[in-house]
């Protein structure tokens, strides 16, 4: 019966010329969106590489210098783009791409592109990610407005029921019929995005094919719960017109202004510290310590004193090695304490913002989906910040080793002497290693539970409208 | 085989159906004549189970239809005055998607040959019925009654805006159906149709039975008096 | 006839509560997104005072100093010298790309080159992406849907439910009935929307923005025009309430949501801006190469320019540094000027291209007017540019020559102050886009009167 019904529905919907033309203009933006996407990442990671290499070209021929202005020469380094970009950009366009690594300071990854890039991008992108999560639930409401209303007021709803048809059993083939018109539609696409990231070079990296399933299930979710959701209101719609109205009020609030005003209630629930107020605590904290009651000064000579009673010696000159040397591994040591905590609260703070965000999906199911997107595709601030905790990770390692190069290997009292390409190769090249799929599934929980709850609370409300069918 | 036993269902204050009795037996066409208004509807929403009743009962094949109103459409057929049909299938695949629906699966040649018996050209079984007349669509509707061997056709204005060829062979059709057993209740405005058509003819006003005939006993002529004669007490 | 009618029309308007609703909600959004883009533009507000109050005291104390004994130009030239975007001139209507574009730059004579951090606020990415709840959201994205959710049954509605047979018969002009209709029920959205604009300039406008403003206006009213316009054409050959909503709720995807979008990545695939990494990368070599020609490139400096040479050609390392650094800048240049020539290639497509969609238009209209879009910080750091350059002129032949700066220097000292641009540049583009979505408008009109002749009305009552 309810395979009779979905069979019926499933044709009903290829039949609707105006779901035709929806379906071929959707496809055909998925389409020009995932090509444009591939196109466009390859790009970037291929610069990116390029200039990373470049980068290291530099760093073996700076030449002879001092190894402390190596330190202050530095490093950049450029943020990855995790080949699950083509599909869905996230967050990318709005971090930086370039950190510079130098002696002394922890700095934030700097030029967006999407400060080199026209104001349509504020517009919103068109990715294969925005066109399921915004085009798809259009294309789901103009399927389902009038499936149960549209009859009613057509009257073949009384006569289907004057057939003896159980009103779920009508309720549940339907809802059948029209997502298996919708998978007809968009697996094909899926398949297709799956073969296009297998061919991108580095596509297989970092669990693709587990990050990709798991997107698949978000998706799903997210679709199947808005489906579920549209036949309910057709359900209880007096006539097709009201629920085409209803879900068109339903599908703004979620896709337009949703998105907006959670970001807002986060940000004002959690503010952002202004970036003077962050620098300023942050240089104050290097200079008195974490608790503000501890001078650098205080602190290095007492170290002084430990050191030298350590070694058993009373005057600097005697150590055995270059005490500024050691002195600059200690100071760093205290201003990474600082980094630590000052970048650790403030990236703690961004992501109880964007978890905010992510919870306000419960009234918006978009930003459940959104967060768990992005989360999988790698392009979250989650797996921003594991760039950047690797990147300042790269930072105090060169930096430690240009140090004890000082220590060890100059004269006391200098603050180094000359190095040369042999000891810049002593320093690796940074190589960074994207998180595991766990760590992506870790991120989406929380919007995967947002997209969970959406489901199995529109499929409820769906079998709970369903008995109460009316006829007229 | 259709029965109501102190039938009653309010709107409100209104009292659109009162304490009706009917007895419908199959092979036996009841006619429910009345004004607009009268209740004839409802009496046929009250035996599909699209209402539930205040009071009293309605029965198919005796058993309450607000029991079990999913047993009780599986005896029945319904033709609207409009039989809507899903304008992007054509008149065989509606068939095939209602009487499934009915429960009942037919093959293809089947089908074809129940549209044939119910009147439909046979070049039109594989139109869409976006282009049917109103009598094709009707004619589709028996066939579906055909289809799913209904015990008892409910018909809700089934002639109004048909020509009278048209409506002449569906006469035919419903006279063929009462013959084999079918129990028929048709609410109808058409006094000349239920003469003919009818073995019994009730006359409905406010809700109430207010005459109830055997066709044998009446003329056309007499029917018209009758039915003003009633209207007007 | 004409006004009774449309008191009629008002009056059923009136009667419907949904209509109510709708306005309610656009009032409310009008609200927050005034207060929202306020809270914007009065933190811009104060950074932007900050930076100003900061230079002017620097200034202060070198007056103060210079009052005692001359200053070294390294010392100034070093600190280096804010160059500061002022304030929009009408923030409220549209926060634009201020929150991305940094509005300010410290001018560093030997760091021209060099590339520091480029944002001047902490801001959650999400935040970005997402998007601000500002005056420009509501009248870009909301406005047109609200007004929609009113228009969307002019005629469709009665053509299904027959009402339509029973008013032509009465022989009104089909067309006529229609507009009257469609101005009568837009009207309050129209006029709210126009408060909100007005809003805009009340709260949070600088003196002498009134032309700006009325501009403005005549942007956001014919933006609601050209969406009455689209119902009125979508309902004079729409057969149910139903479909006209599906074709004007597609309309609006379309034009408002993908054309954007597409746009943008069209005009990025067309003429990418090279890669930020490249370019850092690319900067470092020739600075790395400039440095070892250190000593190379002084000598050639001072041979084309002897007039510079320092007593005794005995450069000192701050000669030598800015020498190093000028020409790390001259070898980067080509490839910073190619981001700006792509980008400006960019937004001259965006320009040509933005009749594609009456949002695109409205959006750029609205920002350039507000003063927070592409060519006000294109103007920003153009001067920057040549500021830059007048840095430079100043500063390093008192470098090379050794000299002191002292108060008789103090006038010339260069300051940073920021012109707009001439109001006609900005006029042109907004009457452009203005003209732009009324000629739309009008071409949408004309196809409603051709739907709308009786001949044609006739068989699509039947």
């Amino acid at each position: 019966m309810i395979a009779a019904i979905a069979r019926k529905e499933f044709l009903d919907a290829w039949r609707d010329g105006r779901f035709r033309i929806a379906a071929v203009v959707t496809l055909a933006l998925l389409g020009v969106a995932l090509l444009l996407a591939w196109q466009q990442v390859t790009r970037a990671r291929a610069e990116r590489a390029a200039a990373a290499a470049l980068e290291r070209e530099n760093w073996l021929n700076q030449g002879e210098k001092n190894s402390h202005s190596a330190g202050h020469y530095g490093v950049y380094v450029f943020t990855p783009l995790a080949p699950l970009a083509v599909f869905d950009r996230g967050l990318e366009p709005f971090v930086g791409t370039t950190v510079f690594l130098e002696a002394h300071r922890q700095n934030q990854a700097a030029f967006l592109p999407a400060q080199d890039a026209t104001a349509m991008r504020r517009f919103g992108e068109l990715t294969a990610a925005t066109g399921l999560q915004l085009l798809v639930p259009l294309l789901i409401v103009l399927l389902t407005f009038g499936a149960l209303a549209g009859e009613r007021e057509r009257g073949t709803l009384r006569q289907v029921l004057s057939l003896g048809v159980r009103p779920r059993d009508l309720v549940l083939g339907k809802a059948l019929g029209l997502g298996a018109a919708l998978a007809a539609l968009l697996l094909p696409v899926a398949l297709f995005g799956a073969v296009a990231l297998s061919k991108l070079p580095g596509g297989d990296v970092s669990g693709g094919w587990v990050r990709l399933a798991w997107l698949g299930g978000a998706y799903a979710l997210y679709l199947a719960a808005i489906l579920a959701g549209c036949l309910a209101v057709s359900a209880v719609a007096s006539t097709a017109r009201a629920a085409l109205a209803t879900l068109l009020v339903c599908w703004a609030a979620n896709a337009v202004i949703a998105p907006r005003l959670a970001s807002d209630f986060a940000q004002r629930l959690l503010p952002t510290p202004k970036l003077v107020d962050f620098e300023t605590a942050m240089n104050k904290a290097v200079q008195e310590g974490l608790d503000g009651h501890n001078p650098r000064n205080d602190r290095l000579q007492a170290f002084a004193q430990e050191t030298l009673k350590k070694n058993g010696k009373t005057r600097i000159e005697e150590l055995p090695f270059n005490f500024n040397g050691l002195v600059m591994l200690e100071s760093e040591r205290m201003a990474g304490e600082v980094f630590d905590h000052h970048f650790g609260k403030l990236w703690d703070r961004l992501e109880a913002q964007d978890r905010t965000v992510t919870w306000t999906g419960l009234v918006a199911p978009l930003l459940g989906l959104r967060s768990a997107s992005m989360a999988l595709a790698g392009t979250d601030f989650t797996q921003h910040r594991h760039f950047s905790v690797a990147a300042e990770q790269h930072r105090r390692n060169f930096v430690r080793v240009l140090n004890e190069e000082m220590m060890n290997n100059t004269a006391g009292g200098h603050h180094g002497g000359t190095a040369g390409r042999a000891l810049w190769e002593k320093l690796p090249a940074f190589r960074y290693d994207p998180p595991p799929p766990a760590h992506a599934l870790r991120a989406a929980t929380p919007g995967l539970v947002v997209l969970c709850l959406w489901a199995v609370g529109a499929w409820t409300a769906l079998l709970l409208v369903a008995p109460r069918l009316k006829p007229n | 085989m259709l029965e109501t036993v102190k039938l009653t269902k309010r709107f409100n204050s209104h009292v659109a159906v009162h304490e009706l009795n009917l007895a419908i037996k199959p092979g036996e066409v009841f006619a429910l004549l009345g004004p607009n208004g009268a209740g004839k509807t409802t009496t046929i929403n009250l035996l599909l189970g699209f209402l539930t009743p205040d009071a009293g009962e309605a029965r198919v094949n005796g058993a309450s239809v607000a029991a079990d109103p999913i047993a009780a459409r599986r005896h029945l057929a319904y033709i609207p005055e409009q039989v809507m049909l899903y304008p992007r299938f054509t008149g065989v695949e509606n068939l095939d998607y209602f009487s499934t629906l009915g429960g009942r699966r037919h093959t293809r040649e089947e089908l074809l040959l129940l549209l044939k018996k119910a009147g439909l050209p046979a070049e039109a079984a594989d139109r869409r019925v976006g282009t049917y007349s109103k009598g094709m669509r009707q004619k589709v509707g028996i066939a579906l009654a055909l289809a799913t061997e209904a015990k008892a056709l409910l018909l809700d204005e089934p002639t109004s805006g048909l020509d009278p060829a048209a409506s002449h062979e569906f006469s035919l059709l419903l006279r063929k159906l009462a013959k084999d057993g079918v129990a028929i209740l048709m609410a109808t405005h058409d006094l000349f149709r239920a003469r003919e058509d009818a073995t019994r003819i009730g006359i409905l006003l406010d809700g109430k039975l207010a005459g109830e005939y055997a066709t044998n006993d009446i003329k056309h002529v007499d029917l018209e008096k009758l039915y003003l004669k009633h209207l007007r007490a | 006839m004409t006004s009774h009618l449309f008191r009629l029309e008002l009056r059923l308007l009136v009667r419907e509560r949904a209509a109510w609703v709708l306005l309610g909600l656009f009032a409310a959004a009008l609200g927050y997104g005034l207060w929202n883009g306020g809270r914007v533009a009065g933190r811009q507000r104060e950074a932007a005072a900050a930076l100003a109050q900061d230079t002017e005291a620097f200034q202060a104390q070198v007056r103060q100093h210079l009052g005692q004994q001359a200053i070294d130009p390294k010392a100034i030239a070093g600190r280096g010298t804010m160059a500061v975007l002022p304030p929009a001139p009408l923030p409220l209507l549209a926060t634009g790309q201020s929150d991305l574009s940094p509005g300010h730059e410290t001018v560093v004579l030997w760091r021209f080159a060099a590339s520091g951090d480029t944002r001047s606020e902490l801001e959650n990415p999400s935040h970005l992406l997402a998007g601000r709840f500002d005056l420009a959201f509501v009248l870009v994205w909301l406005f047109p849907l609200f007004l929609l959710a009113l228009v969307y049954d002019l005629m469709a509605g009665d053509r299904e439910s027959g009402t339509l047979r029973l008013a032509l018969a009465q022989g009104v002009t089909p067309w006529r009935w229609m507009i009257l209709r469609a101005l009568a029920r837009a009207l309050p959205m129209l006029m709210l929307a126009a408060l909100g604009t007005l809003a805009a300039g009340f709260f949070g406008g600088s003196g002498g923005t009134g032309l700006r403003l009325m501009l403005a206006l005549a942007v956001v009213l014919a933006y609601g025009l050209f969406w009455v316009a689209l119902a009125i054409a979508v309902n004079a050959v729409a057969r149910s309430a139903a479909s006209a909503a599906t074709s004007l709720g597609a309309a609006w995807v379309l034009l408002v949501l993908v054309a954007p979008t597409l746009l943008n990545v069209t005009v990025e695939t067309l003429y990418p801006t090279p890669s930020r990494p490249e370019l850092v990368a690319a900067g470092r070599k020739a600075s790395g190469e400039a440095e070892k020609r250190g000593g190379e490139l002084l000598n050639s400096f001072y041979r084309d320019h002897p007039e510079l040479a320092p007593p005794g050609q005995q450069a000192d390392f701050a000669a030598q540094h800015l020498t190093v650094q000028t020409e790390v800048g001259r070898a980067v240049e080509p490839v910073r000027q190619k981001f700006d020539e792509q980008l400006a290639r960019q937004q001259t497509a965006v320009g040509q291209w933005r009749f594609l969609s009456p949002a695109i238009a409205m959006h750029e209209a609205l920002t350039d007017l507000a003063g927070t879009g592409y060519w006000r910080h294109r103007a920003f750091r153009d001067q920057v540019t040549a500021f830059k350059k007048s840095v430079a002129d100043f500063y390093t032949p008192k470098i090379h020559k050794r000299e002191t700066i002292t108060m008789a220097d103090y006038e010339k000292m260069p300051r940073f102050v920021f012109r707009e641009e001439p109001s006609g540049a900005w006029m042109n583009r907004a009457s452009a886009g203005l003209g732009g979505m009324l000629a739309f408008a009008f071409v949408l009109a004309g196809l409603a009167m051709v739907n709308l002749r009786p001949a044609r009305l006739g068989s699509m009552t039947a």
